[in-house]
């Protein structure tokens, strides 16, 4: 459960979120919509600690965020995740990185570690790029890689932030399925997006972000009208 | 052929050299994927300032140099830091008032051409026995560098904001990672020179990521690329009567040619 109470955010003076007030209950798939410019990707990092707060409180399981974050290990893909060209990679070795946390110096990675690296890759029907470097690898199968490190860090929460960049169209129906399939296994998933139209059949909640919170509902037919005049009238 | 091995110095120099070749290659293929052979090329120009200090003082230079080393790196993270400003714009300003210091220190001494020029190419009558301890030792904190952090160092270098989001403690390893750099820098420069150091860190790595994508393979590889053009370098030196750094360089280089030339084939038998 995370809640989020009337958190605000400037950057400059410049309100990029105001007095957002909103509960992600365990097992929600939430697809967090808006223009370009609402404040997502920041609402996103505020959740994930990758930013600090400056108004407001957000609490895992009422445990203050930075204090659930020293303890727990969140999952996390990306914007973009650019690396250095060819930079000589192993899919299993990115992968692995989903297991560092908690490790002491000098304490390496144990079977078990390995074990749970193998199983996402499995899960998600990529064991085969195992050896890959990750180079080799189009757009698509990289965030499979990325979510199968998610998977690996073992977190209830996996938040995506525009997934649907680097993915072709078949590819990404592919994607929204496994996110799914995951969501299925009990994985609570946050995703930003532009795309409702796909996302919304995918997911369970939608929330429209424009600086602040415009709707928070399931996403039927009568609210995806509501929310498209919302996104063009942001436009 | 190796007749020169009787001659004290020579023998010194010989084991010195090969000895740098080792430490600068095992941090060669870091240096290369984090894309700072800037950061190498400013360090061994800081580290002249160093050098000048000790010889004005009359100190050990590997102490001076290293200790002084340390500090700009510590420097350079603070200020770009907690001023958030470019690390290779501060790295940059620092190698240049370095130079300066250092020129300005030389000044004051009366033999300034000569050890300028020592110092810049790299000059083997400067090396003793203490320095092969110095070396010997930089080896062993090289290798406990790399096997004690190969994962954090791995994960540092690919992404560090990344690295940080999944508990790596990347500015903790860049941290180290540079201070090793400024270290090996500070005591090789002597041997290889400031103006060819650069070549020595950067070098090994690419011919060896131009023939293996695995990272362990490339830093062995590297070591012994570099080893064998140290003393390829070195004979040839010996031999034609020239300076010994600059022709390690073009070895390497020659080297480098030929891992480019490699690279094209083993391209075109995986296609």
């Amino acid at each position: 459960m995370i809640e989020v109470r009337n958190l605000s955010y400037q950057i400059k003076e410049k309100t990029i979120l105001e007095n957002i007030n909103v509960d992600i209950r365990e097992g929600d798939f939430v697809a967090i919509i808006g223009p370009n410019g609402a404040g997502k990707s920041t609402f996103l990092k505020l959740m994930l600690g990758l930013l600090p707060i400056q108004t407001g409180s957000i609490h895992y399981y009422q445990q203050d965020h930075t204090d659930y974050l020293k303890e727990n290990q969140l999952a996390y893909l990306p914007q973009k995740e650019a690396f250095t060209p060819n930079f000589p990679l192993k899919v299993i070795d990115l992968v692995l990185m989903g297991r560092m946390f908690g490790k002491k110096l000098f304490r390496r990675l144990t079977k078990k570690d390995m074990d749970i690296a193998i199983e996402s890759l499995k899960l998600l029907k990529i064991e085969q790029f195992k050896d890959k470097l990750i180079n080799n690898l189009s757009g698509g199968e990289f965030q499979r890689v990325l979510l199968a490190r998610a998977l690996a860090t073992e977190s209830k929460y996996i938040f995506l932030d525009e997934p649907e960049a680097g993915i072709d169209t078949v590819g990404l129906a592919g994607f929204y399925e496994l996110l799914s399939h995951m969501n299925e296994l009990g994985k609570t998933i946050i995703a930003v997006s532009h795309d409702l139209d796909k996302l919304s059949e995918y997911c369970k909640i939608v929330i429209c972000l424009n600086k602040t919170l415009h709707c928070h509902a399931k996403p039927d037919a009568n609210i995806k009208q509501i929310i498209h005049e919302f996104i063009e009238e942001g436009k | 052929m190796f007749s020169f091995l009787a001659i004290n110095f020579l023998m010194y120099s010989f084991i010195a050299g090969i000895l740098s070749a080792v430490s600068t290659a095992l941090l060669s293929v870091f240096v290369t994927l984090k894309k700072i052979s800037y950061m190498s090329e400013a360090l061994s120009h800081i580290s002249f300032a160093g050098i000048a200090l000790a010889l004005l003082l009359g100190l050990s230079i590997n102490i001076v140099s290293s200790i002084f080393v340390m500090i700009v790196v510590g420097v350079i993270l603070y200020i770009s830091l907690h001023y958030n400003l470019e690390e290779s714009n501060v790295t940059m300003l620092l190698m240049s008032v370095s130079m300066a210091i250092g020129i300005i220190l030389l000044s004051f001494k009366k033999s300034y051409v000569a050890d300028v020029s020592s110092y810049m190419f790299g000059n083997i009558l400067l090396i003793n026995k203490a320095d092969l301890y110095w070396l010997s030792v930089l080896i062993i904190i090289n290798l406990l560098f790399i096997m004690g952090f190969y994962r954090e160092i791995i994960y540092t270098v690919y992404h560090t904001s990344i690295a940080e989001f999944y508990h790596v403690p990347a500015k903790l390893i860049t941290v180290i990672l540079l201070t090793v750099l400024g270290l090996n820098i500070a005591i090789s420069v002597k041997i290889t020179g400031i103006v060819m150091i650069t070549a020595q860190l950067i070098l090994p790595g690419m011919i060896s990521l131009n023939l293996t994508r695995v990272i362990s393979k490339a830093i062995v590889f590297s070591v012994f690329v570099s080893v064998l053009s140290s003393i390829l370098g070195f004979l040839l030196s010996f031999h034609y009567n020239l300076p010994s750094g600059a022709v390690i360089v073009v070895v390497l280089f020659s080297f480098f040619l030929v891992s480019l030339f490699l690279k094209k084939l083993l391209i075109k038998e995986i296609q």
